[in-house]
């Protein structure tokens, strides 16, 4: 591929990459990375159509960053920092810090209605049509969310009281 | 009820798109008439695809794009793996056992023993290989399994300026230089510090099967192929010299 088609496709993408990586990872330098990769694969694979380019490129950052996410050392890190009992705060900041940090302890379908809905900031309508499927699916996977996100705090909670 | 956006705290009225909106809306994708409206008409929207914008250009991006046509166009020309057989392993052997004293002006570069496992300790020298296979390029994990045909490109990062070699040592024990590809004495390349160093040029893996190691060596001194032997499994290479490894698996 020429310099000038990387550059192309590298300035007209890159903002939305990026944004999204950053959203996801709630790290500069860790969605400067992501990026990275992206841009690999789509330099490598080409662009895929089906739907739309946005989309696929949603998708394919998303796939990249929980990648990352599930590093267990990092989660451990992120854990910690967000997770003390009785010190998280209610502010929607908290909030995503501890969805970003739950999302590697779920599978891919209940972190992608996550990301969409508590991330993106979509709505159950538009996180169906983004995510292909009903929103009373929608609706399970951010329960089934809650739920797991709930059972680790409370092990999280056990696991420190213990080493108390 | 208004919200915070996931980035930048401004805050979003029920009315102000999802993310995912903004972008179909930044590609020129389809976007409902209303929302399309509401983006153009409300500054907290305008203000969110400036900060994408600006984050943006914040990035060394000249940089990165230079690495990404690296990875990418270099790949299509690799260059053929060079033998480099046990006889000249043997005479390497003898001549690091005389070059075995390299004096240290800078802290030395600290080692890298975990990087097979794929974890990097932050200031350490730093191993990256890249495959391409089927025309698709991909970072490489240590252990892994490779074909015969498969072209390798290597990324470095050095905490500080160093002299770089790296020699890739067959299951047989037998030797070969990987960068600089040359078939005969291989002088390590200076380069300087920094991260996602891609090295230019690529490698072609041979029709042998079996484990194979690369090795990344740096040294603070200029050093050559002569002075890197491989004993009982390990390499040897001059006294101060830092290594990081990389095991690939060829099979058919």
């Amino acid at each position: 591929m020429r310099r000038e088609e990387v550059e192309e496709t590298f300035e007209r993408y890159g903002p939305m990459v990026f944004r999204r990586a950053r959203a996801i990872l709630g790290n500069t330098e860790e969605a400067r990375d992501v990026m990275q990769d992206v841009f690999m694969k789509i330099l490598s694979g080409g662009l895929k159509n089906e739907g739309s380019v946005s989309g696929w490129l949603n998708r394919v950052t998303t796939n990249e960053c929980l990648d990352r996410i599930r590093d267990k050392s990092r989660r451990t890190a992120l854990l910690k920092k967000n997770f003390i009992p009785g010190e998280r705060a209610d502010t929607g900041h908290e909030d995503r810090a501890m969805v970003r940090a739950m999302l590697g302890e779920v599978d891919e379908r209940i972190a992608g209605a996550a990301i969409c809905v508590h991330i993106d900031g979509m709505t159950h309508d538009e996180a169906s049509k983004h995510l292909g499927v009903s929103v009373r699916t929608v609706a399970n996977l951010l329960t089934r969310f809650r739920e797991r996100s709930l059972e680790l705090l409370q092990s999280g909670a056990r696991e420190q009281k213990e080493t108390q | 009820m208004n919200r915070p956006d996931a980035i930048s705290g401004f805050t979003l009225t029920p009315d102000c798109p999802s993310e995912a909106i903004l972008d179909a809306y930044e590609l020129k994708e389809s976007v409902a008439p209303a929302q399309a409206s509401h983006i153009g008409a409300c500054s907290t929207c305008i203000a969110r695809l400036d900060e994408r914008k600006s984050a943006f250009s914040a990035l060394d991006r000249a940089a990165m794009i230079n690495a990404l046509h690296i990875k990418t166009a270099g790949l299509s020309s690799p260059v053929k793996k060079p033998l480099f057989g046990r006889a000249i392993a043997a005479l390497s052997f003898a001549a690091a056992l005389g070059l075995g004293a390299f004096i240290l002006v800078r802290p030395p570069l600290e080692t890298d023993p975990d990087r097979e496992l794929g974890t990097r300790h932050k200031g350490s020298i730093g191993f990256e290989v890249f495959v391409e296979r089927d025309g698709v390029v991909q970072r490489a994990i240590g252990g892994s399994e490779f074909k015969p045909g498969d072209r390798l490109r290597f990324e470095v990062d050095l905490p500080n300026p160093a002299h770089v070699l790296i020699v890739g040592v067959e299951a047989d024990g037998s030797l070969y230089n990987t960068y600089p590809a040359t078939a005969s004495v291989a002088s390590a390349v200076a380069l300087p510090e920094g991260s996602d160093q891609v090295l230019p040029g690529a490698v072609e893996l041979d029709e042998k099967l079996g484990s194979e190691t690369l090795h990344l060596v740096a040294c603070e001194q200029a050093f050559d192929s002569r002075s890197i032997a491989e004993r009982s499994g390990k390499i040897v290479f001059p006294e101060g010299c830092v290594e990081s490894r990389f095991v690939l698996k060829k099979v058919d």
